[in-house]
């Protein structure tokens, strides 16, 4: 806004207001410049004593701002107006005016002083001069001071140095002379940049950041010195000025320069503007000549997803200044293709590995490097792939519509089929349906024959399919191999248990003996629990003894055998007339517990002791935590929701250590009787936050599947412990629900029969 | 980051004993007690290229930490050069502004 604009608007502005409010405003509001121009028109329309002197003070508070802002020369030039129009109003102003003339680089004046000024006059003059001196050579050659004087002699130590410092790596000898400068020296602080300045050329960053933290804030070389600081320890400046940003990018190699072509070109892709983005790559083009071959490629495929979205082929390899037909352009293309979130990244990477190990311009190991990223990208939505590095723990979830696991997978077998190449294929296998996984486990066994993992795998999918037989011979087969992965053994041990037990649910009795002996001679698999629950299947195969025999048998191995008989019994179909026993409720309980963890240490999955479990039901006040949690837990698995219920709310009155997993397992019987969604969230949250607490794994990562399975969302991590106190205390306290209804559907299925309850082993 | 520069290796460098020879040189030159970031930065570098797939998967996929572009900057060389007095005394007379 031009002055007479300026003056008019004020006048607008002033009508029905009085010019001095105006005036007092506008310095409360810091506008100087506009205080200035309001003592203008206040002068000329209020003339008088009292409108000059708060005239004088806009003009004063004016000349401050601009010294604070380095405008020395204008500060003095305001400071020159005031004096020749206020000179009566000026005696409260003397310093101020002598500031802006120091501000100016006018010393003169006060160095004249100095050649017959006493030792305490020259301290004040040169103390009042530290915070001054901005160039030191305007003091070297300063007429009104003595060449010899010590400040002179100074100046020019500190002024020299600070050209070489500046301009290029100081000789010592060069340095030598600022050891002259006094300490008291108002020149003082900047030999202390100067040596900062030598030492930040000669990456001596300890040294700079000892000479910056000794300068005198007052001094215009602290200034500098934040520079410095930042330079060196990367910590930005609390203001960093236009002139210090020009400075810092000049000597890091236009760092900040490029910084701001880059956002100009994320800006410019944003707003779709071609033109102004292809003005800013051509900006950016003329940096690249600085970069080395490999920096040169990166900065090409990190543009890639900022520019290729704009331009065709032949126009984005103009602005990167390579030839539409390099052998690159095919890659940039996978590359644009994948950051863009788009499927057809996977089939362009296949087809660029293909072609180049065709045209024997890559080795096979390459080719299934690219094979492996593929399986890398993975597809988070619908639409997006996203990259996610299995060895960084990111779940990949089974994609059915997503490229052919196995095809990429055999295709990285037969070009590198060596074991470090494999192992990074194993996280991906999960995402393959079963017959998919056995072709792929297959063909990496016999690419790598000494590799366990493979065999681990088959065996594993043998069990889940009840393949039994395959895994058994596959467990031959392999029979060489040198493992001590302790869950091959835990694999050899259940798939032959459970052979015995097909064989001896299908009447083969003379071949499960003879399968359970083997497995008996193999000390190496066979732990406690194991051994019993072989002598139970023993018992199956040829009794040479009573149930009652067993039972006692089993009672002595410390295990109270009902549970387990009435699993092996039940899953062989067979019906025996067992003694009556009279169990204390104790004994009841603790049998049902012992019973419990033996099967589940041996992997079986358990079906058949529903009955005995629901004689505990009278006894389950008298049980402990450690008896309640595998009760309730088999009560859910086998169907009996109540008993369930009943064990979970009794848990959760003991306030144990187990509470946590009580609540866990609330939670999914809640879950099962379709319970309202907040409480299950709520019982979830509280569960989580105390498995955190006791930093229980199994239970944290029991939670976080449930979570993730039925989706409540982000659970509250921070419930304090009168609110799960409240959520406990809420659940032990409710009464077994009734199963909410499911909706109906409109095609009704078959209702099944209930199966008969089996006999009871106490049963005569 | 350039690992190659952060080594002092040539980027056409393809021997892993060279790069291993030169990681640990680093290593000795910033130990973890003394530059913690300058031995975190040596380190990084040395994953980046220590095996012939590293590099290949540098070479043909980009590194993935530019996928932050303002990240990009780090590529072009940080020089600590002489800019002369000028701008030094620009600084200092400077001011606020």
């Amino acid at each position: 806004m031009g002055k007479a604009a300026r003056e008019k608007r004020l006048r607008q502005q002033g009508q029905g207001q009085s010019s001095r409010v105006r005036l007092e405003q506008l310095l409360a509001a810091g506008d100087t410049r506009g205080a200035v121009e309001a003592a203008k028109v206040l002068v000329r329309e209020e003339p008088g004593e009292a409108a000059e002197a708060l005239a004088v003070r806009a003009y004063g508070e004016r000349v401050r701002m601009l010294i604070a802002e380095g405008l020395g020369r204008e500060a003095a030039a305001i400071a020159a107006i005031l004096r020749e129009r206020f000179p009566s109003h000026l005696s409260q102003w003397t310093g101020l005016l002598e500031d802006a003339r120091l501000a100016a680089g006018d010393f003169d004046w006060i160095l004249s002083e100095l050649g017959t000024a006493s030792e305490e006059r020259r301290a004040a003059i040169e103390e009042r001069l530290t915070a001054w001196i901005t160039d030191p050579s305007a003091i070297a050659s300063a007429s009104s001071l003595d060449a010899d004087d010590p400040l002179a002699r100074e100046a020019r130590i500190v002024a020299e140095s600070f050209e070489i410092v500046t301009s290029r790596l100081a000789e010592p000898e060069e340095m030598a002379a600022l050891g002259e400068v006094r300490r008291r020296s108002p020149l003082a602080s900047w030999k202390l940049l100067v040596r900062a300045i030598d030492a930040f050329h000669r990456n001596e960053d300890e040294r700079v950041a000892a000479n910056v933290t000794a300068i005198d804030p007052r001094s215009p070389a602290a200034r500098a010195g934040e520079v410095l600081s930042e330079l060196t320890t990367g910590k930005k400046m609390t203001r960093r000025s236009g002139l210090a940003e020009r400075l810092i990018d000049r000597i890091s190699g236009g760092r900040a320069t490029i910084a701001a072509q880059i956002r100009s070109i994320e800006a410019a892709s944003d707003d779709d503007d071609r033109k102004r983005l292809r003005e800013e790559m051509r900006t950016l083009n003329r940096s690249f000549d600085q970069l080395s071959p490999y920096a040169r490629e990166q900065v090409r495929m990190a543009l890639l997803p900022v520019l290729g979205v704009h331009f065709s082929a032949e126009q984005f390899s103009s602005l990167f200044r390579i030839d539409e037909h390099d052998p690159a352009m095919p890659r940039y293309a996978a590359l644009l293709m994948e950051a863009s979130g788009m499927l057809v990244a996977a089939d362009l990477w296949m087809a660029y590995a293909d072609q180049l190990l065709e045209q024997k311009k890559i080795e096979p190991w390459q080719a299934a490097e690219i094979y492996l990223h593929v399986l890398s990208l993975d597809r988070e939505d619908d639409d997006v792939f996203v990259c996610r590095d299995p060895s960084h723990g990111h779940p990949i979830p089974e994609l059915d519509d997503a490229p052919d696991t196995s095809k990429i997978v055999e295709k990285i077998f037969a070009s590198r089929p060596s074991p470090a190449v494999l192992s990074r294929v194993a996280p991906h296998l999960d995402r393959l349906n079963s017959s998919k996984l056995r072709r792929v486990l297959t063909a990496w066994r016999k690419a790598d024959p000494d590799a366990s993992e493979p065999v681990v795998r088959l065996l594993r999918l043998a069990e889940k399919e009840e393949r039994y037989d395959e895994g058994l011979l596959l467990l031959k087969k392999s029979g060489k191999l040198k493992t001590i992965d302790p869950e091959y053994s835990r694999l050899r041990l259940r798939l032959s248990l459970r052979k015995a037990e097909q064989l001896l649910a299908s009447k083969k009795a003379s071949a499960a003996s003879e399968l359970i002996a083997e497995i008996a001679e193999r000390t190496g698999d066979l732990n406690e629990d194991a051994t019993t629950y072989l002598m139970a299947l023993q018992w199956v195969a040829a009794p040479p003894w009573s149930a009652a025999d067993l039972l006692s048998r089993l009672s002595e191995r410390g295990v109270p055998g009902e549970v387990v008989l009435a699993e092996v019994t039940g899953a062989l179909g067979m019906q025996f007339a067992l003694p009556t026993t009279n169990p204390s409720p104790h004994e009841l309980l603790e049998g049902v517990r012992r019973g419990i963890a033996l099967l589940r240490s041996i992997g079986s999955p358990i079906r058949h002791c529903g009955w005995i479990l629901e004689r505990t039901v009278s006894h389950l006040g008298e049980a402990n935590e450690a008896q309640l949690l595998p009760i309730g837990r088999i009560g859910l698995l086998l169907g009996m929701t109540e008993l369930a219920w009943i064990a979970t709310s009794l848990g959760l009155a003991t306030k144990g250590t187990s509470l946590h997993r009580f609540l866990l397992l609330r939670v999914e019987i809640l879950i099962r009787i379709r319970a309202e969604w907040n409480r299950i969230a709520s019982v979830l949250a509280a569960a989580r936050t105390l498995a955190h607490r006791l930093q229980d794994g199994e239970a944290i990562a029991r939670a976080e599947e449930i979570n993730h399975d039925f989706g409540y969302g982000r659970l509250d991590l921070s419930l304090d412990q009168d609110e799960i106190s409240s959520i406990v205390e809420r659940e032990r306290a409710a009464e077994v629900p009734q199963p909410r209804e499911k909706p109906k559907k409109t095609r009704q299925k078959k209702v099944k029969s209930i199966p008969k309850r089996e006999r009871g082993l106490f049963d005569s | 980051m350039n690992p190659y520069r952060v080594l002092g290796i040539s980027e056409e460098s393809d021997d892993d004993d060279a790069i291993r020879k030169a990681w640990l040189d680093g290593v000795r030159r910033f130990p973890p007690e003394k530059d913690p970031e300058q031995f975190a930065l040596v380190r990084e570098a040395y994953e980046m290229i220590r095996d012939r797939e590293s590099r290949f998967r540098l070479q043909t996929f980009g590194d993935r930490r530019l996928r932050i572009t303002s990240a990009i900057v780090d590529l072009f060389p940080s020089g600590r050069n002489h800019a002369g007095s000028a701008p030094w005394l620009a600084v200092i007379r400077g001011g606020t502004r």
